[in-house]
C-alpha cells in the first residue's frame, strides 16, 4: 500500500467517523445561503424602493461580494472551530491517542489527512450551496458575467478565512487538554490582538491626556496601528475600507480590501504550518492536561492575567462615581490580578488546592503589572510630550475645537446621511505644510502640558470657591488636536489644551487659523463641493430664512466668492465680530425626495462684502433687518430661573428634568421691541464658533412674533452686554 | 527481537519508567508483571511508538519505534482501555485496521468471530468488557503483525476464553513469526501463558526470567533430619533461598538441580525428604525475597 493510498483512506475513515460534521455544516449553510438569498431577493423584488440596489447588484456585490463580509465570516469561523474540534479533539483522549499513535502511520500523514478532511467537510457542502445559489440567481436572471468572478472570489476568500480560523482553532485544541479549555483558548487566540488593541486604546485614553486617535479603517473600534495577528482583527481589517468612507464611496457596497488579502493568505499558511509543528511537538502524554505544553503555561498566564487585570481596573474605575478615580482603578487592578491568578491556577490544575501554586510567577506577573502601571501613570516614555521633529514631518492636520465646527454630511442613496465629525474630517483631509507656527504651537502645547482640572464631583461642588475659581481660570483653555503626518507614512495624533490668554499661544493659533490650507482642510464645503449640484442654498440672516435656487454656474460663483472671503478671515475677526448670517448648501435625495444639509450653516461675516452682494443679487439680502412695526410682540424668557431649578432638582438625585419655572414676559411696546431687535442675535450663529466668540448671553431666550405671521421659528439670545435695561432690571 | 536499553520516561517529576533494560526474544510469550503504576503500560506505550522515551532506546528488530511507521507495521498494540470507533461493529473495526495493516486477514477474522460467538454486525459499544477484550485480541491476531502488545488484556477473561486465546497464541507461535507481550498486574493470570516474565516495580525491572529455567532451578523440599548437626551440615551445603521449620519438619526452598539437591540430602540419611511442587507465585516470592523485596506486597 502506498502512503498516497493510505492518505485517502485516512480521509475516508475520518469522514465515517465524523459524518455529523459535514451534515451539520450542510444544513447550516442551506439556511444561511439559499434560504437567506431567496428571502432577500423576494424582499428586493417586493420593495425595490427600499433598496439601493437591484437583484443583480445584490447577487454580485452584496451576496457574493461580501456586502455582509464580517457577519458571514463569523459563521465561517464557527464552522472552522467545529471542524477543528471534531477532527483534533482526539488529542485530548488518552484512549484514542493510544490507538491512533500506535498505528503504523506517521504523525505527519495523520495530521495532514485530518487537516485536509476538515477543510473538505467545510468546502464540499459550502461549494454545493454556493453553486445552488448561483443557480437560483441565474433562474432570477440576476447572474451576469461579472457575477462569476464574484462567486469565485467569494469561495476563495471564504476558504482563506476558513483555513486561517481552522488553523488557529487547531492550535488551540493542540495546546490545550480538554474541550472547554480549547474553546476558551480559541476565543483568546481568535481575538487576542483585538483585545490588546482595545485595552491599549483604553489605557492610553485614561493615562495620557494628549491621547487622540482617528481610526479611518476601524471606525474607532480599535487602532489600526496595533498588530493584527489574531483572526478577528485580520478579518475585520479585510472587510473595513482602508480609506474610510468618502462621498465617492459612501453609496458603493464596499466588498473587501484586496491589498490586505495577501496578508490573510500568508497568515493562513503560517498558522497552518504552526498547527502542524505544534502537532508534531505535542507529546501523547499531554492528553487530559489543561495545557499540553508545560513551557507555555507561564507565558499564557502572563499574557492573560496582566491585560485582564488592567481591564478590571478600568472596569471598576468606570463603575465608580468618578471615572478618573485612581483608587478604584488600583482596587480593580489588584483585585482583578489576584482573582485571575487564582482562577488560572485552578483551571490549569483543575484543583482548588492549586490556587496558590507558582508563587514566583505570581510575583513576577505582579511586578510586570506594577511596572506597566507606573510607566503609564508617570508617562515614563514621554507620550504626552512627544512631538515629531520637522525632519520627520510631511504635513500636519489641526482641529481647533469649537472654532470651525463644520461636519461633513454625506447623503446616502438609501436615504439618510453619513455624518463625519469635523475633527475626523480635518484629520483626514487637512495637510498644512510650510507654516512653522503649526509645529511651534504643538511644541508649546506639549511643553506647557495644560490639562483641565478633573473634579471629583459631589453635591454642591459648583458653588464652592475652588470650583468657581478653577473654572474661571480655565475659561481661556481651549482644546486643539494635531495629526502629524510623517514621511514614513505613519500618522500620529495628539490632543492638547492651550491657554489663549497666553499671547504667544494666541499668536501661533492665529497663524494656524489664518493659514489657507487649514481653512480648506477644515470645511467639507471648500474641499468637496465643487463638483456637486445642490438643490438649494439656504440663507439665514438674523431675522429670516429662505432657500434660493441657483444654477450650477451661480452656485459655483457663490461658493468661490464665499471661499475666497472666508479664507481671508482672521482669528481676530472671528473673536471680535458677530456673524450676520449663514449659507447652507442643501442636497435632495432622489429616492426619498428629502432635503438634507451638506455643509451645515457656514457663517457669513459683515466683512464678506462680495458674498453679501452676490446673495443680494440672487435674491437674499442678509443685511436686511426687521423693524418694530413688523413685529406684533416679543416674548423674553428668563432662563436663569430654569438653571436654578434644574440644579436643585438634579442635586436631589432626580433622573428627570425639573418642570420649567422660567418666567416669560411679552413685550408689545414698539420702542421696547426696537431696543430688543437691535440687541439680539440668532441662536444658530453661535455654535459654530462658540469656543472663541461666545457673543450670545444665554440668560434669556427671545422669540419674535411677527404681525400677521404668527410666532417666528427662530429663537434669539441677547448679545453679551447688550441686554436692555428694562429687561435686566426686571 | 525487542530490546530496551536504559529506558526512562518521566511524567512531570514522576519516573514512570526508570532505567529499564529488557530483551524480549523472538517467538516467546513475554509477560510483564507489576502493580498498578509500576510502569507496564508506559513501557508498552513506548514500545508501540505512542510515547517517546526521555532517554534510552527501544528497538524492535533493531529499528527505533517512535515515529517509524515501518517498525510500527509489525506491532499491534491493545491498550488497557481499547478504543473503538463510535457506533462501530466488529466488521467496521476490522476494516479500520485493514487500512493500516495490509496483511489483515479478513476471512480469518470472520471465522474467529464465529468461533468466539461475537456477532459481526453488533455494535461494539453494546459488548461486555470481556467481549471487547476478545475482539481486541482477534483484531490483533488477524492483523498478522510480528508483535502483539496486550496491556491487561487477559485480566478478567473467563477461563474458557483464556484457554481459547492461549490456544490461538500457541497456534500463531507455531505457524508464524509471532511474539506476544502481555502486561498484567496478576502473576497467576500469566502463569500458564508466558514463557518468560519480567517484573516491573516502581518504574524499573526487578528481574527477568525464563519460566522453565526458573522451574528447573528452584525447588521446595520438606525433610526431617536426624540431628541438628545434620541439619546444619545439609543447609551449609545447599543454596537455600528460604527455610521454614515446623517442629522437626524443615521446609526449604533451594536453588539448583533436583538430583543434585536430593543426593546431598540423602547423604545424611534423612528421616524423611521429598520435593514439593512449586507454583510460579512461590518461585517469584522466593526469588524476589532474595533481592530484598516482599513480592507478595507488590504483585499478589
Amino acid at each position: 500500500m502506498t502512503s498516497k493510498n493510505l492518505f485517502f483512506k485516512l480521509i475516508k475513515q475520518d469522514f465515517k467517523k465524523r459524518i455529523w460534521c459535514p451534515i451539520l455544516i450542510f444544513i447550516g449553510y442551506f439556511l444561511l445561503l439559499e434560504v437567506n438569498m431567496l428571502m432577500s431577493i423576494e424582499n428586493i423584488q417586493k420593495y425595490p424602493k427600499s433598496y439601493r440596489y437591484d437583484v443583480s447588484t445584490y447577487v454580485r456585490d452584496y451576496f457574493f461580494g461580501f456586502g455582509n463580509g464580517i457577519s458571514g465570516s463569523i459563521v465561517i469561523c464557527l464552522t472552522a472551530f467545529l471542524c477543528a474540534i471534531s477532527g483534533f479533539a482526539y488529542l485530548h483522549s488518552k484512549v484514542q491517542l493510544d490507538t491512533y499513535h500506535s498505528l503504523p502511520v506517521s504523525r505527519t500523514q495523520l495530521f495532514w489527512s485530518k487537516y485536509v478532511s476538515g477543510i473538505l467537510w467545510f468546502l464540499i457542502p459550502f461549494g454545493i450551496h454556493v453553486l445552488t445559489c448561483a443557480g437560483i440567481a441565474a433562474s432570477k436572471n440576476a447572474f451576469t458575467r461579472e457575477t462569476t468572478a464574484s462567486v469565485l472570489s467569494y469561495i476563495g476568500i471564504q476558504l482563506v478565512i476558513f483555513i486561517l480560523s481552522y488553523s488557529v482553532s487547531i492550535i488551540a485544541v493542540e495546546i490545550t487538554g480538554n474541550i472547554i479549555i480549547s474553546m476558551l483558548g480559541t476565543l483568546i487566540l481568535f481575538s487576542y490582538s483585538a483585545i490588546i488593541a482595545i485595552l491599549t486604546e483604553a489605557m492610553f485614553g485614561r493615562f495620557f491626556h494628549t491621547y487622540e486617535e482617528y481610526a479611518v479603517r476601524f471606525g474607532g473600534l480599535m487602532s489600526e496601528k496595533i498588530w493584527c495577528f489574531s483572526p478577528f482583527s485580520m478579518i475585520y481589517k479585510l472587510f473595513t475600507n482602508p480609506k474610510g468612507i468618502t462621498p465617492e464611496t459612501a453609496n458603493e457596497v464596499f466588498q473587501y480590501d484586496d491589498s490586505y488579502l495577501w496578508v490573510l493568505i500568508a497568515a493562513a499558511i503560517l498558522y497552518s504550518l504552526a498547527a502542524y509543528i505544534t502537532y508534531l511537538k505535542r507529546e501523547s502524554e499531554a492528553a487530559g492536561r489543561t495545557i499540553a505544553f508545560g513551557v507555555i503555561e507561564p507565558v499564557i498566564k502572563t499574557m492573560t492575567v496582566i491585560p485582564a487585570a488592567f481591564f478590571c481596573g478600568i472596569f471598576f474605575s468606570e463603575l465608580s462615581p468618578n471615572s478618573n478615580s485612581e483608587s478604584w482603578f488600583l482596587f480593580g487592578l489588584v483585585f482583578g490580578y489576584v482573582i485571575l491568578c487564582i482562577f488560572m491556577e485552578i483551571i490549569f490544575r483543575m484543583d482548588l488546592k492549586g490556587a496558590f501554586a507558582h508563587k514566583k510567577q505570581f510575583l513576577f506577573n505582579a511586578v510586570c503589572t506594577a511596572l506597566i502601571f507606573v510607566v503609564f501613570r508617570n508617562d515614563v516614555l514621554g507620550y504626552n510630550t512627544y512631538v515629531p521633529s520637522d525632519s520627520q514631518l510631511q504635513s500636519c492636520a489641526v482641529y481647533i475645537d469649537g472654532l470651525m465646527n463644520t461636519p461633513q454630511r454625506i447623503p446616502l442613496l438609501s436615504g439618510g446621511e453619513l455624518y463625519i465629525s469635523n475633527d475626523a474630517y480635518c484629520m483626514r483631509n487637512m495637510e498644512i505644510q510650510g507654516n512653522p507656527s503649526v509645529m511651534e504651537l504643538a511644541r508649546k502645547a506639549a511643553e506647557d502640558g495644560l490639562e483641565y482640572t478633573e473634579f471629583d464631583y459631589y453635591d454642591g461642588i459648583e458653588k464652592t470657591a475652588e470650583y468657581i475659581e478653577t473654572r474661571e481660570r480655565e475659561s481661556s483653555y481651549k482644546s486643539i488636536s494635531f495629526g502629524y503626518k510623517l514621511l514614513n507614512g505613519d500618522t500620529i495624533y495628539r490632543r492638547y489644551v492651550i491657554d489663549i490668554d497666553d499671547a504667544d499661544t494666541l499668536r501661533l493659533l492665529s497663524d494656524v487659523f489664518n493659514d489657507y490650507d487649514y481653512k480648506i482642510g477644515a470645511a467639507p464645503l471648500f474641499a468637496n463641493a465643487w463638483n456637486m449640484e445642490f438643490a438649494a442654498v439656504r440663507c439665514q440672516s438674523n431675522f429670516k430664512s429662505d432657500d434660493i435656487l441657483l444654477t450650477a454656474g451661480k452656485q459655483s460663483k457663490l461658493l468661490a466668492t464665499y471661499q475666497e472671503e472666508y479664507t481671508k478671515l482672521t482669528l481676530e475677526e472671528v473673536m471680535n465680530t458677530i456673524p450676520i448670517g449663514t449659507v447652507e448648501f442643501i442636497t435632495k435625495d432622489k429616492m426619498s425626495r428629502r432635503y438634507s444639509s451638506y455643509s451645515d450653516g457656514m457663517l457669513v461675516y459683515p466683512q464678506f462684502e462680495e458674498t453679501l452682494a452676490l446673495l443680494k443679487e440672487y435674491g437674499f439680502d442678509m443685511e436686511e433687518k426687521i423693524t418694530a412695526e413688523e413685529v406684533e410682540a416679543i416674548e423674553v424668557t428668563d432662563n436663569t430661573q430654569d438653571y436654578e431649578a434644574y440644579y436643585d432638582h438634579y442635586a436631589q438625585g432626580a433622573m428627570t428634568y425639573a418642570e420649567s419655572e422660567s418666567i416669560t414676559t411679552e413685550y408689545t411696546d414698539k420702542e421696547q421691541i426696537q431696543q430688543i431687535l437691535d440687541s439680539i442675535v440668532y441662536d444658530g450663529f453661535t455654535w459654530q464658533v462658540w469656543n472663541y466668540n461666545n457673543f450670545a448671553d444665554d440668560s434669556y431666550t427671545v422669540v419674535i412674533r411677527l404681525e400677521n405671521e404668527g410666532t417666528s421659528q427662530l429663537t434669539h439670545s441677547f448679545i453679551k452686554g447688550q441686554i436692555p435695561e428694562f429687561i435686566a432690571e426686571k | 527481537m525487542i530490546t530496551a536499553a536504559h529506558v526512562k520516561k518521566y511524567f512531570g517529576k514522576v519516573a514512570a519508567v526508570n532505567d529499564v533494560t529488557v530483551t524480549i526474544k523472538k517467538g516467546e510469550v513475554f509477560g510483564l508483571i507489576g502493580t498498578n503504576g509500576a510502569g507496564k503500560s508506559t513501557f508498552l506505550r513506548m514500545a508501540s511508538g505512542v510515547l517517546r522515551p526521555d532517554s534510552g532506546e527501544i528497538l524492535v528488530d533493531e529499528q527505533p519505534v517512535y515515529e517509524n511507521p515501518k517498525a510500527k507495521a509489525d506491532i499491534f498494540y491493545i491498550s488497557d482501555d481499547q478504543y473503538f470507533l463510535p457506533n462501530a461493529t466488529p466488521v467496521n473495526m476490522a476494516n479500520f485496521y485493514r487500512d493500516y495493516y495490509p496483511a489483515f486477514d479478513m476471512k480469518r477474522f470472520m471465522e474467529m468471530l464465529l468461533k468466539f460467538q461475537l456477532k459481526p454486525d453488533r455494535k461494539v459499544n453494546t459488548f461486555s468488557k470481556g467481549m471487547k477484550k476478545q475482539l481486541s485480541v482477534l483484531l490483533g491476531i488477524c492483523a498478522n503483525t510480528k508483535y502483539m502488545f496486550c496491556d491487561e488484556t487477559f485480566d478478567g477473561l473467563d477461563p474458557v476464553m483464556r484457554q481459547a486465546v492461549k490456544s490461538i497464541f500457541a497456534g500463531e507461535l507455531a505457524e508464524r513469526d509471532f511474539t506476544p507481550v502481555i502486561a498484567s498486574h496478576n502473576l497467576r493470570e500469566l502463569e500458564d501463558i508466558c514463557d518468560c516474565v519480567g517484573i516491573l516495580h516502581q518504574g524499573g525491572v526487578l528481574m527477568q526470567k525464563d519460566l522453565e529455567e526458573m522451574k528447573l532451578n528452584i525447588h521446595n523440599i520438606q525433610c526431617v533430619l536426624k540431628s541438628a548437626d545434620d541439619e546444619k551440615a545439609v543447609f551449609d551445603m545447599l543454596d537455600i533461598v528460604k527455610a521454614d521449620r515446623r517442629g522437626t519438619l524443615n521446609i526449604i526452598t533451594v536453588r539448583g538441580k533436583e538430583d543434585e539437591i536430593m543426593n546431598k540430602i540423602s547423604a545424611f540419611s534423612p528421616v524423611f525428604a521429598e520435593i514439593l511442587p512449586l507454583t510460579l507465585e512461590e518461585i517469584f516470592i522466593s526469588e524476589t525475597e532474595v533481592v530484598g523485596y516482599d513480592i507478595k506486597k507488590l504483585i499478589f
